[in-house]
């Protein structure tokens, strides 16, 4: 027992004499933060796109929506704008027609005249059908 | 020793206490990994890396209830069992093999030290992980039962058991 002890302890000494072949630190850590790096500019040119986009888009909503309110309201503050109602019978009178004045020369009618309805010329006929197609007459006919 | 500010820190996740903590756990998972994977150092340093990852991962969650050497190796340990039944057909039984099948008189003529290294090889996963646990990281039986996750009788039933195969192997080989 005491040679396999001896042994055992000699081997010891060799198992801890090992070292790992390099630094895990570096290995392990230094990995993942160049993709890191590599991150976090694509999510801060992101959100500064979509403020942009979202800057840029309520500026054309603005410009779109200001010459409309605008026109409502007085485009001349120099001239005073009146809400007074103006009755209608105030309205310039319309012109009119000069009663003397023909439209239609005499001799011509807006009407067209025909001597009679025949002059149009008839409808014309449908052919006749029959249209019962019905046939319980026929079969009980034939029962019978 | 890392200092529990320190611990706190990093479970804050300050990169500057992760990185404390990793240069000084490092070289105990490399070495734990590498005796647990038949010294492939290639493969050993990949499982180092996964456990550091884990490690980083699962801090937060690290409550206090064991030291934190002892709690990380645990994380090494199922980075190593998954390392191993990925690895089941390729390379390591391919070893295992070559271990096997070297010529009883070349190996004879191999200083001790090495001789107990291939018997340590032979042993089961589970005896290999107590005996590394208990002998070489110096762990106690309680904290190597909390890296194995089982009871500590468990432990101490196979690092009996390890023992015992170790002297029968070096008798014979012997």
């Amino acid at each position: 027992m005491s040679e396999l002890r001896t042994q055992l302890d000699l081997m010891r000494g060799e198992y801890r004499g090992e070292r790992y072949p390099g630094d895990l630190a570096t290995e392990i850590l230094s990995a993942p933060s160049a993709p890191r790096a590599l991150r976090l500019p694509v999510g801060r040119i992101t959100a500064a796109a979509s403020a942009l986009v979202a800057i840029a888009a309520a500026v054309a909503l603005w410009v779109s929506i200001k010459p409309a309110v605008e026109s409502i309201e007085n485009p001349n503050p120099s001239v005073a704008m009146s809400n007074d109602v103006v009755p209608v019978i105030e309205f310039a009178s319309m012109p009119e027609i000069p009663a003397d004045v023909q439209l239609v020369p005499a001799d011509v009618s807006l009407v067209p005249s025909a001597e009679s309805l025949n002059d149009i010329g008839g409808m014309p006929e449908m052919p006749s059908l029959d249209l019962n197609f019905s046939t319980q007459t026929e079969i009980s006919e034939d029962l019978s | 020793m890392v200092d529990g500010d320190t611990i706190e820190a990093a479970r804050r996740g300050r990169r500057d206490a992760q990185a404390t903590l990793l240069t000084s756990l490092q070289d105990v998972w490399f070495r734990f990994c590498l005796s647990q994977l038949r010294g492939d150092r290639d493969l050993a340093a990949d499982a180092t890396q996964e456990t550091a990852l884990r490690f980083l991962r699962q801090l937060p969650t690290f409550r206090g209830e064991s030291q934190l050497q002892t709690w990380s190796l645990s994380i090494a340990l199922n980075v190593v069992r998954e390392t191993r039944r990925r690895r089941a057909n390729e390379s390591l039984d391919a070893k295992q093999d070559a271990i096997a099948a070297t010529p009883r008189v070349a190996r004879l003529n191999e200083d001790e030290n090495a001789l107990l290294k291939q018997t340590l090889a032979s042993l089961s996963d589970r005896q290999r992980q107590a005996i590394t646990l208990r002998f070489f990281e110096e762990l106690s039986v309680d904290q190597t039962a909390t890296v194995m996750n089982c009871a500590t009788g468990t432990v101490k039933a196979t690092v009996h058991q390890a023992l015992r195969a170790l002297r029968e192997k070096l008798k014979q080989l012997q």
